[in-house]
């Protein structure tokens, strides 16, 4: 199937914002976009730094095909930023289930890119273990901060602990550090526009997004303790994955090695060529093609 | 109580692939379930099990890489897995209503366990909690030298290859009240049950469960903050590490709560003062 998708409007942030609403889950308020009106449905996990938004050049076509549910993490976006306080991944998984208990979605497909694929490899581990009570069909993963696409079969390596430790922190000094670092995670840089860049800064500085005490110490540490969990959810897992990357991802320190597709024959990839971390942005036209195909 | 003679007491039960010992005692319809502590196992209930059974169905298991529970290397051992097992495995036993009985370490899987009954996430009638010696409250807590060591990931391997008897019985020794309540005879089972099955292989992963207190802190405190079960906090007065202190704040925390305090006693006090705790618990 050919998409086409018009790629220069760039949409500001407020227009973004009203597109979705505030919904209270437990007790947190998650900004929620929720369009398409179809029986199939597609739950949208964003990654670390940025939010749904990453989503905004894709959500047209996406919700001519599927029912579309995009949501900002708890600390990220449009939804509550906690202050100073870490939100664990086992709290975003939570939230995440009982956000689609709420909206009663069925036959889901959960996609999940970058810090997102985290909080799906909990949701797995809860489904291979039958903890939960929806019916999540099927799992697409984009690329991954570490565990799923090299370094998931190799000990857990200091440096690379330090390197996207030291990307992270640096990410948050200014803006002028976030853009760098975002643009590095683009295969052609020209791609992201300085406008985008700046509505993506916008929602990370509003409610004092960037005042995450300890965010990083405390995302490594549960990264270490869950490193088994998760290994496990991906090699136990009762429901197909699929993987959707982009190729040239400077962001993973070997991002064309394909490891856990090779240790698990039932895990397919759809690469993206010539593109990096953010294929939604970088290549709408072909990750769609990639998630309908998937 | 020799340590043999305890695991002819309990049998292994399969969860989610690994076995775990249970023990599983008394006809009553009232069921009470244990989760122990560190680095021991349900064998410290021993002196304590024959008079709660006469009052209870009682249900002790050795949490995984503890006693004598599968001990797999290439687990987690995080808290949030151990109450999946607990959980998943009081689902096989068809528990459906329980008074939880925690100390220690186990107070952090019960923490875990209150978040999901808050959320509704299990069906599971907790009808009574009853909270013994535990450090929820990490940044209050007096962790041992051996504890420090065993937290920070360039020395915890080693210092697991060096653990040995003396050393063991020395740290579980320093947290009684009264050290002769300590014999050589019982710290010796203790010991045999931490060996099992290559315990000292784990023993590193085990303690990461300190590291796991700070970072869902927030999670945990939360859900004691939020319950509504009664709860019992029973505490050892003299606990070198589970300080008196953090048993007087939850009393400011959890809504329903009644504390009683155990005189002239370490962290033990189902096995350093039997009675007075047994008293407290029926109470």
């Amino acid at each position: 199937m050919n998409v086409s998708i018009d790629n220069t409007m760039v949409m500001n942030s407020s227009d973004w914002e009203k597109k979705g609403v505030l919904i209270p889950v437990f007790d947190k308020e998650i900004f929620t976009i929720d369009i398409g009106n179809h029986q199939k449905c597609i739950v949208i996990l964003h990654g670390y730094l940025t939010s749904s938004y990453d989503y905004y050049k894709v959500l047209p076509e996406l919700s001519k095909h599927y029912r579309v549910v995009l949501l900002d993490f708890v600390g990220f976006g449009f939804s509550e930023k906690l202050d100073k306080q870490y939100f664990t991944t086992i709290d975003q998984a939570d939230c995440v289930l009982e956000l689609c208990r709420l909206l009663n979605l069925n036959n889901i497909t959960l996609f999940a890119h970058d810090y997102g694929t985290e909080v799906a490899q909990e949701i797995i581990a809860r489904q291979n273990y039958s903890l939960i009570d929806i019916t999540i069909e099927k799992y697409i993963l984009g690329n991954g901060n570490m565990t799923i696409d090299h370094s998931c079969y190799l000990d857990y390596h200091k440096k690379v602990n330090q390197h996207v430790s030291k990307k992270l922190i640096a990410m948050l000094a200014s803006f002028g550090m976030y853009k760098k670092a975002i643009k590095e995670a683009f295969f052609d840089e020209t791609k992201i526009s300085d406008t985008e860049l700046i509505e993506m800064w916008h929602q990370l500085e509003l409610n004092k997004g960037r005042d995450v005490i300890n965010f990083i110490s405390h995302y490594i540490r549960e990264r270490k303790i869950f490193w088994h969990r998760w290994v496990k959810a991906l090699n136990d897992n009762k429901v197909p994955i699929k993987l959707i990357l982009g190729r040239q991802d400077t962001t993973n320190i070997n991002a064309n090695s394909n490891t856990l597709a090779d240790k698990n024959e039932d895990i397919e990839i759809l690469w993206i060529e010539n593109c990096g971390h953010y294929p939604m942005l970088e290549s709408p036209e072909k990750w769609v093609e990639a998630i309908l195909k998937a | 109580m020799n340590y043999l003679d305890w695991k002819n007491k309990g049998k292994l039960i399969s969860v989610f692939g690994n076995d775990v010992f249970v023990i599983d005692k008394g006809h009553l319809k009232k069921t009470l379930v244990i989760l122990h502590g560190y680095p021991t196992s349900s064998y410290d209930y021993y002196k304590t099990l024959p008079e709660l059974s006469k009052h209870y169905r009682v249900i002790i298991h050795d949490h995984l890489g503890f006693g004598f529970s599968d001990k797999p290397v290439d687990y987690s051992y995080s808290l949030i897995e151990q109450a999946d097992v607990a959980l998943q495995l009081w689902k096989q036993l068809k528990l459906t209503n329980i008074t939880l009985l925690a100390h220690d370490y186990g107070t952090s899987v019960a923490t875990e366990i209150l978040a999901r009954h808050n959320k509704q996430q299990i069906n599971l009638q907790i009808e009574k909690l009853i909270l013994c010696n535990g450090s929820m409250h990490i940044e209050l807590s007096k962790l041992r030298m051996i504890q420090k060591l065993l937290r920070n990931k360039i020395t915890r391997k080693w210092i697991a290859k060096l653990t040995n008897y003396p050393l063991y019985r020395k740290n579980l020794r320093n947290v009684y009240f009264d050290k002769s309540k300590a014999t050589n005879g019982e710290l010796q089972e203790m010991w045999f049950m931490l060996e099992y099955n290559h315990g000292r292989k784990v023993i590193h992963f085990l303690s990461n469960y300190i590291n796991e207190r700070y970072t869902f802190w927030h999670r945990w405190i939360g859900a004691l903050k939020e319950t509504t079960i009664p709860t019992k906090i029973i505490w050892a007065k003299n606990d070198p590490v589970a300080v008196a202190v953090i048993a007087e704040l939850l009393t400011l925390e959890i809504p329903n709560n009644k504390l009683f305090w155990i005189d002239n006693c370490g962290h033990f006090p189902m096995l350093e003062k039997p009675d007075e705790w047994l008293n407290l618990v029926l109470k």
